[in-house]
């Protein structure tokens, strides 16, 4: 009983420090001053975009400056909100939209690193280039770019026209990321934005058919050299480097530079904020509702990979056992791969590679990767249970005549259980919390219902806590059930009744 | 015809050849000694005739059959053979009355309750029925060995083979283990005995196998190689097993061996354990406490030689030691503690000196 009281005890204290290092994390973020101009920028951190230009540009600029780079902007506003940084720098069309969609960050009013945005081409289509230089330049002048950019500058109400489609002619493969909203995004299911109106309605009025890519930034101009996409739309920057690579059209848009800091005046620290942040996280929009899916998600990988799993794991056992020398070193290969390959590679793997060709569903995928896991971790509880039952018991076994796998099935493997479940105990909980990288490959668990909250709040802590409790409520529940059954399983082992 | 016969039975262990084609005969109601010095594979012709080990060549013929064709069934052989292990090898999940009834069931295929009535019967002649629902790890060695011993009855087995059942055992257990296997033999039950205790071997065998020499280096009825041993190994061997000897110098004393020794020779000829204890408590004081520290040559040497008195009932223990004349008992510069527990174990003592030999005779 004591034991209990004190794990209730431990438990409470965990918690009240995670809220508190929640409270005092978030309290320590607000250490900026609201006169930033241009000339103290250089002074603090700033947050980049991995690879964007302007950091080079701030690199020369300012090289005092102190840059973080963020793999997505999303993540980049957080680490502002969370004081990580001071300032982020982006686009003003990343800032018009970010700011108005996310509150206690605001744009200072500067601008600076002017880029010219023009679509990429193979170095090999010369007719398209100057085919599509043309329609530039007459979109330009007659003020066509210009209303089009301005369909899509309100953030909050897009204006969207239908591009015209051609069922007939040559067909041109425009690729394009499909994440940078207002420029290129999925709206509703469809492809849309600024980029991909313009060269929708240009390659109409050229007579082609187009079919859109998507893709990484980064996969854009490999897939550009080596013919696999015709054309590059997705706010390409014009720089020397890459016309080494590929070739350019005239520039149809130039942008600017800004950056993004704290707007104190709409952040306050709280009981009341958090209880707003709490709010915000999970009622609003029902995102209690991702949480619930995602949790279902996380049970429903972990009971099929647990079943999975065991049963690979006992076939190991038997495999390895055998008399069959392929068939042991079989297992033993297996168990290195399997445990020579970071979990997230093996997740990728499955998905990718095995059932690449395959549609295969979420569940299969994460059963496959999480049970082939688990399944070497099963192995070894077994083997451990077996390594910790003495040789006498094989040979009393075998002396008093019963056939080998007879044998096992009837003396030797009831006493695995005691040996085993202790170690079996700690698989499960390390299989579980394995299941938390299913995100990479897209399928919605508890993590990644966290992660999809935190993109759309941009709140850094709540989402991240909640998760972190429900998970430690579900290992906590899971070791107690456990070890009541060690206990359960010691106490009919000692009956002292013989069943008749 | 005989119930087992051995023909040419050949087995080695990484090139080392422990039987270079032994022959023998088990004849019904035979309990047959296994004896001889360690290493000499008496362990593994037990386990060669139920499959414990491979045997590399030969023929071991039963009911008939030679055991080694493939077209037998090797587990149906073993449940002809009981088996007793030195270390009990009891299953530890089980119930001492489970783990007597828990085969028949299984192999024999008779009801629960039969096997448990016939398991309790059991328990009663080895005396255990009382621990019926006690686990193994609730028993001494020798409740252990005798549940195993039930356990090995309860298949009905033609013939029991017995791994050293006491060698595990503390000395004050012995006694009922040995008790329950005389009884066994008595019955008239056929079985075969590997040990290390000579007098035990005597007295409830009727044949002994010395084994020895890559075989059996010499057979016969009990009495006959016990008493009047033919081949000079034998001779060897029984006049070795009535002394010990121990021989060190000051760098190479080693109290372990020595003691271990001591117990072992008190085992092999079924010296009462008290006595032994006795003995090897003067050895201790005597090398350790006496010779040891108070003997100033460089390098010490000493040499214990213990003999067992039959008749007396009596352990005859001289030490000799090298350097002056020095008798360490009358020497005051000796712990006198130690001299003390000397003196009173033992029932005489006397010292001599001779050829720079210091020799204490301490008859216990």
């Amino acid at each position: 009983m004591n034991d209990k009281r004190l794990s209730i005890r431990l438990l409470a204290l965990l918690f009240a420090v995670l809220i508190f290092s929640t409270l005092f994390l978030s309290s320590c973020s607000g250490s900026n001053d609201d006169e930033c101009t241009v000339e103290n920028l250089p002074t603090g951190k700033i947050g980049c975009l991995m690879g964007s230009l302007e950091t080079v540009f701030l690199q020369d600029t300012y090289p005092e400056a102190e840059i973080s780079y963020y793999n997505s902007l999303p993540d980049a506003i957080v680490g502002l909100k969370s004081g990580n940084v001071d300032y982020v720098s982006t686009t003003e069309t990343n800032i018009a939209l970010y700011t108005k969609r996310i509150d206690g960050i605001k744009k200072l009013d500067i601008s600076y690193f002017p880029t010219q945005e023009a679509f990429c081409l193979n170095k090999n289509r010369v007719d398209l280039i100057s085919q599509i230089n043309g329609k530039i330049k007459e979109y330009k002048e007659s003020g066509r770019i210009d209303e089009i950019s301005r369909n899509w500058s309100d953030c909050t109400n897009y204006i969207v026209n239908e591009v015209p489609k051609r069922t007939e002619g040559p067909v041109i493969v425009v690729g394009t990321t499909g994440e940078m909203e207002p420029i290129n995004f999925i709206l509703n299911g469809e492809l849309v934005g600024f980029d991909v109106e313009v060269i929708g309605n240009i390659l109409y009025d050229l007579g082609y058919q187009v079919e859109y890519k998507t893709m990484a930034f980064g996969a854009l101009l490999p897939a550009i050299e080596s013919g696999k996409v015709d054309i590059g739309a997705a706010d390409i920057t014009v720089t020397e480097e890459r016309k080494k690579s590929v070739a350019f059209s005239d520039v149809y848009i130039e942008r600017c530079q800004s950056v993004i800091v704290r707007d104190e005046d709409n952040e306050s620290i709280s009981i009341a904020a958090i209880k707003e942040g709490l709010k915000n996280n999970l009622i609003k929009e029902a995102r209690y509702k991702l949480i619930l899916e995602g949790l279902k998600m996380t049970a429903l990988l972990s009971v099929t990979s647990l079943i999975f799993g065991t049963i690979l794991g006992i076939l190991l056992l038997f495999m390895k056992r055998s008399r069959f020398r392929l068939l042991s070193k079989t297992v033993s290969v297996y168990s290195v791969i399997i445990q020579g390959i970071p979990i997230v590679v093996l997740l990728m793997l499955v998905c990718y590679v095995f059932l690449g060709d395959v549609d295969a569903s979420d569940i299969v995928v994460g059963m496959l990767t999480f049970g082939m896991f688990f399944s070497t971790g099963v192995l070894a509880a077994l083997e451990n249970g077996l390594n910790n039952i003495d040789k006498g018991q094989y040979e009393a076994v075998s002396a008093l005549g019963y056939p080998r796998i007879f044998g096992f099935r009837k003396i030797i493997f009831p006493q695995l259980t005691k040996n085993s479940l202790p170690v079996y105990r700690g698989e499960i909980i390390a299989m579980i919390k394995a299941t938390a990288i299913a995100g990479y490959v897209a399928i919605q668990d508890l993590t990644k219902a966290g992660d999809l909250i935190r993109s759309r709040t941009f709140d850094a802590f709540i989402p991240i806590i909640i998760v972190a409790i429900i998970y430690f409520a579900i290992i906590w529940a899971i070791t107690l059930f456990i070890r009541w059954f060690e206990k359960k399983d010691d106490r009919n082992r000692r009956k002292r009744e013989v069943k008749l | 015809m005989s119930m087992i016969e051995i023909k040419g039975l050949k087995k080695q262990f990484d090139g080392f050849e422990v039987f270079k084609g032994v022959n023998a005969n088990i004849e019904k109601g035979d309990v047959i000694a296994v004896i001889g010095p360690s290493g000499t594979g008496k362990s593994t012709l037990l386990r060669c005739l139920n499959f414990l080990e491979k045997a590399d060549e030969g023929e071991i013929w039963m009911d008939g059959k030679n055991i080694f064709d493939s077209s037998v069934d090797r587990a149906k052989i073993c449940q002809k053979m009981g088996m007793v292990f030195q270390s009990f090898n009891l299953f530890p999940n089980l119930m001492v009355v489970e783990n007597v009834m828990q085969a028949p069931i299984d192999l024999l295929g008779i009801s629960r309750k039969e096997a448990y009535e016939h398991a309790m019967v059991l328990l009663e002649e080895v005396g255990m029925s009382n621990k019926a629902l006690s686990f193994p790890d609730e028993l001494s060695g020798g409740q252990k060995q005798r549940v195993a011993i039930a356990r090995a009855l309860a298949m009905k087995p033609e013939i029991l083979l017995l791994d050293e059942p006491t060698s595990a055992l503390d000395p004050m257990m012995v006694g009922e283990v040995k008790n329950v296997i005389a009884r066994l033999a008595d019955s008239g039950l056929t079985m075969m005995i590997v040990t290390h205790e000579m007098s035990f071997a005597r007295e409830i065998s009727n044949r002994t196998f010395y084994l020895d020499e890559g075989g059996i280096y010499e057979e016969g009825p009990t009495e006959e190689v016990f008493t009047n041993p033919k081949k000079p190994k034998t001779k060897a061997f029984f006049s070795k097993t009535k002394e010990y000897h121990y021989k060190a110098s000051d760098v190479s004393f080693s109290f372990k061996t020595m003691s271990n020794g001591i117990t072992v020779f008190g085992i092999t000829n079924s010296i009462d354990a008290k006595l032994v204890n006795r003995a090897s408590l003067i050895c201790e004081e005597l090398c350790i406490n006496c010779i040891l520290s108070h003997i100033e040559v460089n390098p010490i040497e000493l040499e214990i030689h213990m003999a067992y008195l039959e008749n007396e009932k009596a352990l005859r223990i001289s030490v000799e030691y090298n350097g002056n004349e020095n008798n360490l008992l009358e020497n005051p510069k000796v712990d006198e503690i130690s001299v003390k527990i000397i003196k009173e174990t033992s029932r005489e003592y006397s010292f001599s000196f001779a050829d720079g030999k210091n020799v204490l005779t301490i008859l216990v």
